[in-house]
């Protein structure tokens, strides 16, 4: 797969702590990634970092046809896939940046600028995946995002990360994580305990 | 790969020496190391938070380890284990651990065990030296398990060594507890320099300790022995309860240096242990201060003692003789100063020596019960005391056999603090000679007494010869190695000269506070008596150690006689053998052309 076709969208808006796609359907043709809750994207910035976020929500906005074919009550199944292609509005995927690489390092801190209008997003691999949940720093950014449903984008993105790696690592994966997140919610052992129990 | 690489490069990759070391002894500590320092304070102890991978079950309270500083370590001891979480709900809401993913994530994280630590000494990197300690070690501090070298480095290296020019032998006594493997020692020329005990309630292993202990002085030559072995258990095969068998005893482990002497032929021969020497008394070698010490056993009354010194001071070294002999007494004559007439028998015994009939009569009585004595005999040719000084001079330890007299209390205080005032007499006069450059110092001289209390006792430890001797510590290189099952009934002056005690499990609470009486640190130790085994294990503290230590206690068996340097006869044999194989020429050997 080309870096072309690893594309999901391009930048709507950003701030440093995250910013927002636009795609412009959300059932791709064969080839193209479906943007997918916990999946990790990226941005190419200029001066060569690559900006790494989570993809913590997906929004599906109706636009003026959509109300009418509901409104016309159509059912022909042709008209309604022929709406979902060609849509007026973009489906838009919010981003929660986790951190950012420069060469060969991974950094679990906030870039220094946030990507620009209209910079292409990618999706990553299962390799850079894995190159980028080797250390468990990028958790602690998570469990301070202010909107997204932390909890919830933990488990999907562990979960995502062990299957990223060869099976006989996921379970170790697991547990160092665990161990990780148990270090950092020790004051909230209700919380932890449910993070945990979806982690299984 | 390999190939492509160039000889530099080979030899850039290969790990040096150096590295390999260093890796093998972080592999080490690794291994050893259970966790970190997590807070505490020099006075109340430290805390350990341990690290996830090591099991707690497989700790014990009284293991040493040490805290790694950055300048120097701390040699500490597991006062308590306890089990700690970093939230304390998690006790209330505990996660479900049959699952392992859960069980994994949580263990040593969330909830994780702690040990307590008691900070004991200093040990600087850069002197072999202990210190005590002063300060605590940072926050995180890794804290091992202690190293045989560590644990050799505070109690003294196992065998001779050379200290300031002193020979001095560290003895193998027994490991600390829950570590098998390390050996702690003891300093055998301070463990006889001040008098010592061994302290126990029946059955713990008193015996075994101290026969352990008086076979590492024999062996080292580091004092002379004499010990009344008053249930025969010292030189010949005691028994073992446990192994309902036979032990060997000190004369077997080292032939030629101990020598058993007895006050029963009979039973001694009768258990094969065969005496050099077979101690007699002579009525006449006895004087009344050796009789004044058996008051409560023969239940003397205040005038009998009068009468005593009185015969004595009439009859000479006769008085025994001339109160036991019917013949003699029958034949004195003397006359009644009122009525002028004259008087026969005791009466006229009475009338010479002013006592007064009836006290004679009595004590008559009293002492007739020692010619049930066979070791006391109207006349000896030979002295035992004599006999025993030549063999302690020329180094021979002495056991002596009490064979069936050991029952008899009497029989034993009797002859040990005949011996032991005789005995002492003429170590204080060689030591006297000594000073004036006459003569040798006379070496030094160990006594052990079994019911050490017998002697001890508040009511005559003030006018013994035993209370003397722990009173005036080594002035006349004497020592006393006592051992006792009541320590409280021990005068407590006396006790307070014990420089070493050994104690094994005590409960009665006025035992403990005997031994531990004078002893800093007191409440602690009395916890850690408290929990001793009920057999083999034994807190040592005082002179002969550098701080009170928790053992459990070297077996006596034939690994120890071995370590002693007994051999049996199919090594001896084998040995010969094969000195006569080398010695003899090969088969095809055709001589020197
Ligand atoms: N170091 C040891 N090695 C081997 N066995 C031992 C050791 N210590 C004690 N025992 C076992 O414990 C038993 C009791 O020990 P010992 O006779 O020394 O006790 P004690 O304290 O002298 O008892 P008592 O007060 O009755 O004289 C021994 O018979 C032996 O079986
Ligand atoms: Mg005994």
């Amino acid at each position: 797969m080309t870096a072309q076709e690893r594309q999901i969208g391009r930048v709507l808006r950003s701030t440093t702590a995250g910013y927002t796609v636009g795609c412009r359907e959300l059932t791709a043709e064969q080839s193209r990634p479906m943007p997918e809750f916990g999946q990790l994207v990226k941005a190419q910035m200029l001066n060569g970092d690559t900006i790494y976020g989570l993809i913590y929500c997906v929004t599906i906005e109706d636009d003026a046809f959509v109300r009418q074919l509901v409104a016309a009550g159509v059912e022909e199944a042709e008209f309604i896939e022929d709406q979902r292609q060609r849509r007026q509005v973009p489906v838009v995927v919010d981003v929660l940046t986790v951190g950012y690489g420069r060469g060969d390092a991974m950094i679990h801190r906030l870039p220094p600028q946030p990507p620009r209008t209209l910079d292409p997003i990618f999706a990553c691999d299962g390799a850079e995946f894995v190159r980028f949940t080797a250390e468990p720093d990028w958790l602690r950014i998570v469990l301070a995002a202010q909107d997204a449903p932390v909890d919830q984008l933990i488990v999907a993105a562990l979960r995502a990360a062990a299957e990223a790696r060869p099976a006989d690592q996921r379970q170790p994966y697991k547990v160092a994580a665990g161990r990780e997140l148990a270090r950092l919610l020790s004051l909230d052992i209700a919380r932890l305990d449910g993070i945990l129990r979806q982690l299984r | 790969m390999t190939e492509n690489l160039t000889d530099d490069q080979a030899w850039e990759e290969m790990t040096s020496a150096t590295e390999e070391r260093a890796a093998a002894k972080a592999a080490a500590e690794r291994a050893e190391r259970l966790g970190v320092i997590s807070g505490g304070s020099l006075s109340k102890g430290l805390d350990v938070k341990l690290d996830r991978d090591t099991d707690i079950e497989k700790l014990a309270v009284g293991r040493y380890v040490v805290a790694h500083g950055r300048r120097a370590r701390f040699f500490c001891m597991i006062t308590d284990i306890a089990l700690d979480s970093t939230n304390p709900l998690i006790a209330k809401q505990p996660p479900d651990m049959s699952d392992p993913l859960l069980a994994e994530i949580h263990r040593g994280t969330t909830t994780f065990g702690a040990v307590h630590l008691s900070p004991l000494l200093l040990m600087e990197e850069s002197s072999d030296e202990v210190k005590p300690i002063k300060t605590v070690p940072e926050h995180f501090t890794p804290v091992a398990t202690a190293s045989q070298a560590e644990v050799s480095q505070v109690f003294g290296e196992e065998g001779a060594q050379k200290v300031g020019g002193k020979a001095i032998h560290n003895f193998h006594i027994g490991a600390p507890l829950d570590m098998e493997n390390v050996k702690v020692t003891l300093n055998l020329e301070r463990l006889v320099e001040r008098s010592s005990g061994v302290f126990g309630k029946s059955g713990t292993g008193k015996t075994f300790l101290s026969r352990l202990l008086l076979a590492g002085v024999i062996r080292d030559s580091v004092a002379v022995n004499l010990i009344f072995d008053m249930h025969n258990e010292y030189g010949w095969a005691g028994t073992s309860e446990e192994l309902g068998g036979q032990v060997k005893g000190l004369k077997q482990i080292f032939p030629g240096k101990v020598s058993i002497f007895t006050l029963d032929d009979e039973s001694s021969r009768r258990r094969g242990s065969n005496p050099d020497y077979v101690v007699n008394i002579g009525y006449d070698q006895i004087v009344p201060e050796d009789l004044e010490m058996l008051t409560g056993i023969l239940n003397l009354s205040e005038p009998q003692i009068g009468a005593m010194y009185a015969l004595h001071r009439n009859f000479k070294e006769q008085w025994l003789n001339n109160l036991l002999n019917e013949e003699w007494i029958k034949a004195q004559r003397g006359t009644n100063p009122d009525t002028q007439k004259e008087i026969t028998g005791l009466r006229a015994v009475a009338e010479e020596t002013g006592q007064p009939l009836n006290v004679l009569a009595a004590l008559q009585r009293r002492f007739e019960r020692m010619r049930n004595y066979s070791f006391l005999k109207p006349k000896v040719l030979d002295n035992s005391v004599d006999r025993i000084m030549r063999y302690l001079d020329a180094g021979t330890n002495i056991v002596l056999e009490f064979g069936r007299y050991g029952n008899d209390l009497g029989a034993y205080i009797f002859v040990a603090n005949f011996l032991t005032r005789r005995i002492h007499e003429r170590y204080v006069e060689k030591k006297e000679l000594s000073f004036g450059r006459e003569g040798q110092e006379p070496r030094h001289l160990v006594i052990t007494i079994e019911e050490a209390h017998k002697f001890l006792d508040p009511a005559v430890a003030k006018n013994t010869i035993f209370g003397a001797i722990a009173r005036e510590l080594r002035k006349y290189n004497v020592t006393l190695f006592i051992v006792d099952q009541r320590p409280s009934g021990i005068d407590s002056e006396v006790m307070s000269q014990i420089g070493t005690r050994v104690t094994m499990l005590l409960d009665n609470p006025e035992d403990i506070k005997a031994v531990l009486s004078g002893v800093s640190g007191g409440d602690a130790l009395r916890e850690v008596l408290a929990r001793l085994d009920t057999k083999e294990q034994a807190l040592i503290l005082g002179h002969a150690v550098p701080m009170p230590v928790v053992v459990q206690t070297r077996r006596y068996d034939p690994d120890f006689y071995r370590a002693m340097g007994l051999r049996s006869a199919e090594e001896l044999g084998a040995r010969l053998d094969e000195n006569r194989a080398a010695m003899r020429p090969p088969k095809d050997f055709a001589g020197f052309d």
